[in-house]
């Protein structure tokens, strides 16, 4: 009983101690590390994001400037073309790097653009799309009523 | 009873030491930590926020005629002051299954930072849209977003996107090799008038949208080219453009001037949609004669010489979008490829003399330096390219390929047109005389 006493009243060893302290700081380190790797998996899914924006941006541009350009769409088609360009503001100086390839896997197959941007992290983000020529009346003013067959003459 | 021994000072100093160290390290991660998931929690709102607005933009993009920055924003203040210019504020224009124009607005208020969806007609009705009826119903609104901490658009003309202004240029333009695409906007009216702001084509819209996670970029543009307007069939054109070269004669052949007349016949028909044979041929004037393209054929219609070079682009512009009242109708047209005897409907006066004789030959397409209004305002006025044109109906008249008819989702077929046929080809039906060195005045 008095040993008993007497252990209990010892108190913790340094040893005891410096090992308590060093569990809790393991244990704190790896918290903070599945929550650093959190914060980095959602800056990278905000870069993803951002990418995505800048591929799909390149796409609706590949679009526009080729919807009426039949000509300047066959000169493309199985052209695969690789460039740098400046990244935002908001991402810094860096530069990314687009991929661009336009292919058509028949003649009568539509002509696909796929866009595949990267940055200096090694993140990228691939979008496609259909690329294709419509004729409309250049500088053309739609009415609808006066257009449709039959209306005229 | 025995002496129970304790720390020693070192001791003591030391587990202090180590403690003091330990604890502002705990502190120090937990502070941010706290702090991290308090961003976290921010930075998820926010992105969840924004990629719904985005969302919103695309997918509104995908189901309207035309994306466009107004002149004036849904409260009538000034949004853009000129084309291209930014503004606060970004528009759709579609149309509902009765026809009716729809529009709708983003609609950026910098004093309460939000960016907010305004739905209007063009009675001056801004609020929401009644999803049964779609009438506007003024005082209600649609849920903000919020934080917004800036939000610019403005408009790209096709040509901008190779260019300077676009910052995608340097990935898109090697695909070019050097060539320019052309901006060809299509314009629409309101349901009354047209609008000059309101306008799609391949034209491109671009949105900045700047939150507490970044600012974002946005090319926007309307899913279906043009603009919704599916060009199924095209009028059949039967035309023979000729340039006439002459020179007066007086006192005796001791003075002389020199004229260069520009002249044509040119028929349309609209019927041949639903019949083999069109039976219904308008003839028209050259666009800018005293009666304009509309009025009827006007035999001593002419052109001085400075304005041929905007003849063809303007029979074109006019010939497609022409109103076509006034026109003498039910003519005999022109055989595809024929030549042509000015005589026949142009008159020169007596003392004027053909120098040199009469020749034809297949003309230009297009050419270079169309007209003015060729794109109206506020596109640039340029002629297209060869490419544009080899693609395109009027190629036909250069014996080139001819349009193809072609469809969009949920475009409409028109009316009386059983089946879209390509325009049969009238090879160099065009025949511009060209054998004078020099247009005099």
């Amino acid at each position: 009983m008095k040993n008993t006493a007497r252990a209990s009243e010892r108190g913790f060893t340094l040893l005891e101690t410096l090992v308590a302290t060093g569990m809790t700081t393991a244990l704190v380190l790896s918290v903070t590390g599945a929550v650093l790797g959190s914060m980095r998996a959602s800056a990278q899914s905000g870069e993803r994001a951002e990418l995505t924006d800048d591929a799909l941006n390149i796409l609706s541009d590949l679009r526009q400037t080729t919807a009426y350009d039949a000509s300047a769409l066959a000169n493309m088609t199985g052209r695969t073309v690789t460039s740098t360009f400046p990244a935002s503001t908001e991402r810094g100086a860096s530069m990314l790097t687009a991929t661009i390839a336009i292919s058509q896997s028949g003649p009568s197959a539509p002509v696909v653009a796929s866009v595949t941007v990267a940055d200096l992290h090694g993140v990228s983000v691939t979008e496609g799309q259909t690329l294709f020529v419509e004729a409309p009346p250049p500088g053309s003013v739609i009415d609808e009523a006066t257009q449709a067959p039959g209306n005229g003459g | 009873m025995e002496r129970q021994r304790g720390f020693t000072i070192v001791e003591v100093l030391i587990a202090l030491a180590i403690f003091t160290a330990v604890g502002f390290t705990l502190l120090g991660v937990t502070r941010a930590f706290v702090a991290a998931v308090g961003r976290g929690a921010t930075t998820q709102g926010g992105t969840i926020a924004l990629e719904t607005q985005f969302d919103a933009l695309r997918s509104d993009a995908a189901t309207s005629f035309a994306v466009f920055v107004p002149a004036k924003d849904v409260f009538g203040n000034v949004n853009a002051v000129a084309a291209g210019a930014p503004g606060h504020e970004i528009d759709y224009y579609s149309k509902n299954a009765a026809g009716t124009p729809v529009f709708w607005a983003y609609y950026y208020d910098t004093k309460a930072r939000t960016l907010r969806r305004y739905d209007y007609d063009t009675n001056g009705n801004v609020g929401q849209a009644d999803r049964a009826t779609g009438a506007i119903i003024r005082g209600r609104t649609y849920p903000p977003l919020s934080l917004v901490k800036a939000f610019s658009a403005h408009t790209l003309e096709a040509s901008d996107l190779v260019g300077p202004k676009s910052a995608y240029a340097a990935a898109v333009a090697p695909l070019f090799a050097g060539s320019t695409p052309q901006p060809l906007p299509v314009g629409y009216d309101d349901g009354a008038a047209q609008r000059p702001d309101l306008y799609g084509g391949n034209t491109t819209v671009e949105v900045q949208l700047a939150t507490a996670r970044g600012t974002r970029t946005m090319h926007l543009a309307s899913a279906t080219l043009p603009s919704g307007f599916t060009v199924r069939e095209y009028p059949q054109l039967r035309a023979i453009i000729y340039r006439q070269d002459s020179t007066h004669r007086s006192w005796l052949g001791a003075v002389q001037k020199s004229h260069a007349w520009v002249n044509a016949r040119l028929l349309i028909s609209y019927t041949h949609f639903t019949e083999a044979n069109p039976t219904t041929w308008c003839e028209y004037n050259l666009y800018g004669n005293p009666g304009g393209l509309e009025a009827p054929y006007q035999a001593d219609a002419n052109y001085q010489a400075g304005w041929f070079p905007e003849t063809v682009a303007g029979i074109v512009y006019h010939v497609i979008n022409g109103n076509t009242n006034g026109s003498a109708c039910s003519r005999t047209p022109p055989s595809p490829g024929a030549s042509v005897d000015p005589s026949s409907f142009f008159s020169p006066p007596p003392d004027v003399q053909d120098t040199p004789p009469p020749c034809f030959y297949v003309g230009l397409c297009w050419p270079p330096g169309a007209p003015p209004d060729f794109s109206p305002s506020p596109a640039p006025s340029m002629s297209p390219p060869p490419s544009w044109c080899a693609s395109h109906a009027l190629s036909t008249l250069c014996g080139g390929p001819g349009p193809q008819p072609s469809s969009a989702p949920g475009t409409p077929a028109p009316r009386h047109t059983p089946a879209p046929r390509p325009m049969p080809s009238i090879p160099a039906c065009i025949h511009v005389h060209s054998c004078g060195v020099g247009m005099g005045e």
